[in-house]
C-alpha cells in the first residue's frame, strides 16, 4: 500500500510538471470548463423562465444537482479519465506490453497515470455553485451532510471509474474503440437534470444496471435532506459490486490480450 | 472525378473499422435525444403552449433539429489538429490536390457511414414519436429547407477547418474544440429552441451562422417563417460561407508558415 501511494505521488508530481509545460493549454482548459458550466448554469435559468419545478425539482433543487454533478465529473476528468480514455489504443498499438512488464497493478498504472490539474481547479467553482443552490433553497441539517455526503460521493466516484474502465476495456475485444467514451458521456449528460421525469422502469434501470441515479442524484439528495438511511446504506453496495466486476473484467480481458507491436 | 472516388471508398473502408466507435457515439447521442423529448414532455404537463410551442411542434423540433445537425456534421477538426500535429501534412506537398478540397472529400466520404447509422436510428424515434410529429406538404418550404441543410453542411465544415488550423499554433484543440461544439449547440438552439430567449438574443443568434443548422431550417419546416424569411436565411448563410472561406485563406496562409513538419 505504502509503495503504491509514493507511486501515486511521483505520478502527481509528473502530472504537474506537464501541465507546468504547457501553461497555455492549462489555463484554456479551465477556461473552458467555466463556460460549459455557466453554459448548463443559463440553461437552468432559462427552462425555468418557463416553469415552477420540473418532476418536483425547484430551480434551487436543479442548481445543487448540476453542481454535484459538474463535481463528480470534474473530480473523474481530473483524476483517472484521461487515463483509461488511453487504454483502447494502448491495446491497438501494442503499446500495453510496456504497462504490463512494470512491477505494479497495470489497472492502477493506467488510471493514475494522466491526472489533469486544471478540472481539479474547476472543483472549487462547483462547490461554489453548490453553496449558492443551498443557499437560495432548501437545505439537510449540517450532521446529516457530514455523515452522509462524503459516503455517497465516493461511492459515486467508484460507480464512475468503474463504468468507465468497463467500457474501455472492450478495447480488448473491439478493434479502436477509442470514440467509446462518447457512450459514457452521453449517458452521463442526462444526469444533470433530474432523472425522476423518467417513468418508473427506467429509473429502476437508473438504479441498477445504468446507476445514474446513486452517482449523481443521491449525493444532491443528501444535500438537500431527500434521501432516506437505505439509500445512503445502496450506494456503496452498488459502488463495491460496479468495482469488483470492472476489476474481473479487466483482469479477464487482460489474459486475451496478445502485443501486437 | 476518379481521384475523389478513391478517397470516398477509402473512408468507407476505414469507417467500416471503427464501426463499433461509430455505434457508440450515435448509441450516446440518441441518450441525449430521448431525455430531451423526455424532458420536454414533462415541462408541458399542464399547459398547452410554451413560447407559442405546442407539445408536438416541440417534439417535431427536437427531432427534425437532430436530423438536420447530422446531416451537417463532420469530424474534421480531431483528425486535422493529428494531421498538422504529426506532420502528416507534408504529404500533400506532392499531392495533386489541394488541402482543402481533399479534406471536403474525405469528410463527405467519413460521414457517410456515420450519417447512414444516425439517419437509420433517428428516422427509428421519429416513427416511435410519428403520431406526435408535425408533418408539413409545402414542396417550396421543403426545397429551401434542403438548399439551407446544405449550406449549413458547408458552414459546418468551414468552422471545423478553422479550429482544426489552430493546430499550428496551439498543441492542444481537444478542448477548444469541444467548447465551440457546447457554443455552437446552445447558439443553434440544439438544447432548446431559440424561441424562448429574449428578442434580442435571437436577433444575435441569427446574425452568426449556427442557428442555420438547427433552429432556423426547423423553423422552416414547421412553417413558422414566411418563404421570404427563409430565403433571407439563405442570403446570411451565403454572406458566412465567403466569410468563412475568406478566413480560411488567410488562416492557411499564416499557418502554413508556421508549420514545422515535426516528425518527417
Amino acid at each position: 500500500m505504502r509503495r503504491y501511494l509514493k507511486l501515486l505521488k511521483i505520478l502527481v508530481r509528473v502530472s504537474f510538471i506537464r501541465a507546468l509545460m504547457f501553461r497555455a493549454a492549462f489555463y484554456m482548459d479551465i477556461a473552458y470548463s467555466f463556460i460549459w458550466l455557466g453554459l448548463f448554469f443559463i440553461i437552468i435559468q432559462i427552462l425555468f423562465s418557463h416553469t415552477e419545478e420540473i418532476a418536483g425539482w425547484s430551480r434551487a433543487n436543479l442548481i445543487v444537482l448540476l453542481g454535484v454533478w459538474s463535481f463528480l465529473d470534474d473530480l473523474g476528468a481530473g483524476t483517472f479519465w484521461d487515463g483509461i480514455k488511453r487504454l483502447p489504443d494502448l491495446v491497438a498499438d501494442g503499446a500495453m506490453d510496456f504497462i504490463l512488464a512494470r512491477p505494479v497493478d497495470s489497472q492502477f498504472l493506467i488510471a493514475a497515470e494522466r491526472f489533469r490539474f486544471s478540472r481539479v481547479l474547476v472543483i472549487l467553482a462547483d462547490v461554489g455553485l453548490i453553496a449558492y443552490g443551498l443557499t437560495i433553497g432548501e437545505m439537510a441539517p449540517w450532521h446529516t451532510i457530514i455523515l452522509r455526503f462524503p459516503v455517497l460521493v465516493v461511492s459515486g466516484y467508484i460507480i464512475a471509474l468503474s463504468v468507465v474502465y468497463l467500457l474501455h476495456t472492450l478495447g480488448f475485444w473491439f478493434l479502436r474503440i477509442n470514440n467509446v467514451w462518447a457512450l459514457y458521456d452521453g449517458l452521463e449528460g442526462i444526469a444533470k437534470y433530474p432523472l425522476d421525469v423518467f417513468g418508473r422502469h427506467i429509473k429502476l434501470l437508473s438504479l441498477t444496471i445504468v446507476p445514474l441515479t446513486v452517482m449523481f442524484m443521491f449525493p444532491a439528495q443528501a444535500l438537500l435532506g431527500r434521501i432516506t438511511t437505505l439509500e445512503v446504506l445502496y450506494a456503496p453496495v452498488v459502488a463495491a459490486i460496479f468495482f469488483a466486476v470492472a476489476r474481473w473484467f479487466y483482469q479477464y480481458s487482460v489474459r486475451r490480450y496478445s502485443s501486437v507491436a | 472525378m476518379r481521384k475523389y472516388w478513391t478517397i470516398i471508398t477509402t473512408m468507407w473502408a476505414r469507417a467500416l473499422i471503427h464501426r463499433f466507435t461509430i455505434v457508440a457515439y450515435r448509441t450516446g447521442e440518441l441518450f441525449e435525444i430521448v431525455f430531451l423529448l423526455i424532458l420536454w414532455t414533462a415541462l408541458f404537463k399542464g399547459r398547452d403552449t410554451i413560447s407559442g410551442y405546442t407539445i408536438q411542434e416541440m417534439i417535431t423540433y427536437v427531432l427534425v433539429g437532430n436530423l438536420v445537425s447530422i446531416v451537417t456534421r463532420n469530424f474534421l477538426t480531431d483528425f486535422m489538429t493529428k494531421e498538422i500535429k504529426d506532420g502528416a501534412l507534408s504529404i500533400f506537398v506532392v499531392k495533386p490536390i489541394t488541402y482543402l478540397r481533399y479534406v471536403l472529400v474525405r469528410e463527405l466520404g467519413r460521414v457517410s457511414l456515420p450519417f447512414l447509422i444516425s439517419l437509420v436510428s433517428q428516422i427509428g424515434i421519429m416513427l416511435i414519436f410519428a403520431r406526435q410529429l408535425v408533418i408539413h406538404t409545402s414542396f417550396v418550404h421543403f426545397a429551401l429547407f434542403i438548399v439551407m441543410v446544405a449550406f449549413a453542411f458547408l458552414i459546418e465544415f468551414f468552422i471545423s477547418f478553422l479550429i482544426g488550423a489552430t493546430a499550428f499554433w496551439t498543441d492542444e484543440t481537444d478542448g477548444l474544440s469541444q467548447t465551440i461544439y457546447r457554443l455552437k449547440r446552445f447558439l443553434s438552439g440544439g438544447y432548446f429552441t431559440l424561441s424562448l430567449l429574449p428578442a434580442l438574443y435571437i436577433q444575435i443568434s441569427l446574425a452568426l451562422p449556427f442557428a442555420y443548422s438547427f433552429y432556423v431550417p426547423t423553423q422552416l419546416y414547421l412553417q413558422k417563417l414566411t418563404l421570404w424569411q427563409g430565403l433571407k436565411g439563405i442570403g446570411i448563410q451565403i454572406i458566412w460561407i465567403a466569410l468563412l472561406y475568406l478566413c480560411i485563406k488567410l488562416v492557411w496562409r499564416r499557418g502554413t508558415r508556421r508549420y514545422e513538419g515535426v516528425g518527417i
